[in-house]
């Protein structure tokens, strides 16, 4: 199969985004920007002086009332707009994003589709939901109404996994509500928001509508601290999110924070093997296990646990790696040679605990990309729940399976975990479907697949160590961008 | 490569260079018949190779989401790329081997329709659409063959 062309091989010194503009950063300090299935630098990322990313937040404030006052139909024009310039660019982005992050172009492009639905998603929400309420005669010649009004600056902070898609759970929303925006994508993996903002020019937001920062800790708690900010959206780990939502609660601020994850895959006696399986390897493996959706713990109950186990280890051993802009290639390298060193590290700690090791993918050779930070599928047996492996989120290509006498010791499994971003359960039994679903206690719940990645038009759960505040991203936006003001009158 | 299995953008990168080879085989093969309106009716075919390469590329940005990544299996996509090649590549150009061509399409088509019916449903939809057409061509090309 053919390697599909990058878009370019070295994107220079990134700039930052603000007013309309893109600017060079003053600052000395300055990362390398990497494709990890080449160990190649492709770019230069800044980390922004406090003064500039000020500068971001004072043009984003400096707009936001002139865009707030737009008619709601001429601001949704411009996410109408959006639509149409992201799908006209979504090939690029979806390559740069391979090139940056490593995943496989079809996770890519998947990753794109997703963004496009949150714009028309926020679309929809922008005619609908925040229309506000009305009812006449609530006394005597008086009448209530309850009004949302945008709220002002919000800091969007991106993670490195979904370096575009996660910032998307929130931007569209934002601006079609109202709201002005100063992003900061992952420093790891900056490149796919860098270009997201470069196609979104051609809509011609008004300059200060939307801003870009980049760098690491340091710019996301100057846009937190500002106190023309608003609110944060962070996606991230879970120690950094709490980090972020301490500081926005002792400063008064709006939070979301999508952290963490764990996830529990229980496969049931009666499940239909073959698609149970098909289905396991893009949630085990899916962008390299670097998502918070993966399945982790695999966890069999009574006894298909040997079936299982083989039949996954089989599919998982066939995987092909390599450089993700082959279209062949089924996963590609971890993000970074730290993280691929980290993973290493939590797979010898299994090891040292004695879990068996069933599929070794330590010293998988790439024999095209030597360089790359490839780690092959990796399936520990005969894991318990009170091994590290099993408690500590990996982000990497890692199965443990798990042996479950019953339904009812699966859950209670999950439900001592940490972590509560999603569940799944493979089972052709409506009742045990019905029984996970109402006992289990995460945020997305997947029945018969592996992946429960909810649609933009409905929130992105999370629960537990998961996520940190009231309101979820995508559509449960509404009440995160705008506050409600109620008007009684009588005249 | 594993022959049994497949990415969902392999298979439609794939079917996309076959229609891209369909398309010259059949500009080729309208220079070289004497009779016009089958001629035109050949010329009418590359165009429609050419919609399908566009339609097979919005079905796959329109499309892929994350249970689009289940690996694809069962479907000999490269048994069928060497049948098509064989009679592509092999001489003369004529009506025959047309036929011959439409009939391993439409067998195709109808094949990946089913096995990629649960990545994506809207592209097996477009798939087995271009199989009833290939059926259609079949059966146009044989008339006029005779």
């Amino acid at each position: 199969m053919v390697l599909l062309p990058e878009v370019q091989g070295n994107y220079g010194k990134l700039k930052l985004f603000i007013e309309g503009e893109w600017v060079e950063s003053n600052s000395p300090d300055v990362a390398p920007v990497m494709n990890p299935a080449k160990d190649e630098v492709i770019a230069e990322v800044p980390y922004a002086l406090k003064e500039e990313v000020n500068r971001a937040i004072e043009a984003a404030q400096n707009a936001f009332e002139r865009w707030k006052n737009l008619p709601m139909p001429t601001r949704v024009q411009y996410i109408y707009k959006l639509k149409n310039v992201l799908e006209e660019g979504l090939e690029d982005l979806a390559r740069i994003t391979t090139q940056n992050h490593g995943k496989i172009i079809d996770e890519s492009r998947g990753e794109m589709r997703r963004l496009v639905e949150n714009v028309e998603s926020a679309c929809a929400i922008a005619y609908t939901e925040a229309k506000g309420e009305r009812m006449d005669q609530i006394a005597p010649g008086i009448d209530e109404t309850l009004i949302r009004e945008p709220l002002g600056v919000f800091a969007v902070i991106g993670p490195f996994n979904f370096p575009s898609l996660a910032p998307f759970w929130f931007i569209p929303f934002a601006l079609a509500l109202g709201c002005t925006v100063v992003a900061k994508p992952s420093e790891i993996c900056p490149l796919p928001l860098q270009w997201t903002v470069k196609i979104m020019e051609k809509v011609g937001f008004p300059p200060g509508v939307l801003n870009l920062v980049h760098g690491g800790r340091e710019v996301s708690e100057a846009l937190i601290s500002h106190p023309d900010v608003k609110g944060v959206a962070f996606v991230g780990s879970t120690a950094v999110g709490k980090q972020i939502y301490k500081k926005a609660g002792e400063m008064g601020k709006r939070a979301i924070v999508q952290a963490g994850a764990k996830n529990f895959v229980v496969v049931m006696p009666d499940a239909d093997l073959e698609a149970c399986v098909r289905a396991l390897i893009p949630s085990f493996y899916g962008n390299t296990g670097q998502r918070c959706l993966s399945g982790a713990n695999l966890v069999a109950v009574g006894g298909v646990y040997e079936k299982l186990r083989d039949k996954f280890l089989e599919a998982s051993s066939k995987l092909r790696l390599g450089y993700g802009l082959d279209e062949a290639v089924e996963m590609g390298p971890v993000v970074t040679r730290k993280s691929k060193e980290r993973i290493l590290g939590l797979i010898e700690s299994g090891v040292q605990e004695g879990a068996k090791l069933i599929l070794d993918g330590r010293n998988v050779e790439v024999k095209e990309y030597p360089k790359g930070y490839f780690i092959g599928a990796t399936i520990f047996d005969d894991v318990t729940t009170d091994m590290k492996m099993a408690k500590e989120e990996i982000f990497g290509p890692v199965a443990c399976i798990i042996r479950a006498k019953s339904l009812v010791e699966a859950v209670e499994m999950i439900n001592e975990s940490k972590y509560g971003n999603a569940a799944c359960i493979f089972t052709s039994s409506g009742r045990a479907a019905r029984e996970f679903r109402t006992q289990v206690r995460a945020g997305n719940i997947g029945i018969n697949l592996g992946i429960p990645a909810p649609m933009a038009f409905f929130p992105f759960g999370g629960w537990k160590d998961s996520f940190f505040g009231v309101l979820h991203g995508q559509i449960d936006c509404v009440d995160f961008f705008t506050d409600k003001k109620i008007v009684i009158a009588r005249w | 490569m594993d022959m049994e299995k497949y990415t969902f953008s392999q298979v439609i990168s794939t079917l996309v260079e076959i229609e891209q080879g369909v398309a010259q085989f059949y500009k080729r093969l309208s220079k070289e018949v004497k009779d016009k309106a089958l001629r035109e009716a050949l010329s009418k075919t590359v165009q429609e190779s050419l919609n399908r390469v566009e339609s097979l590329n919005r079905v796959r940005r329109l499309t892929v989401t994350e249970f689009s990544l289940e690996p694809i299996t069962g479907l000999n996509l490269e048994h069928y790329m060497l049948q098509i090649n064989m009679v592509r590549e092999r001489d003369p150009y004529s009506l025959d081997k047309a036929v011959e061509l439409e009939d391993t399409l439409q067998k195709l088509y109808m094949e990946a329709s089913a096995r990629i019916l649960y990545a994506s449903p809207d592209a097996s939809e477009l798939l087995a659409r271009f199989s009833r057409e290939s059926q259609k061509r079949k059966l146009k090309l044989t008339s006029h063959r005779e």
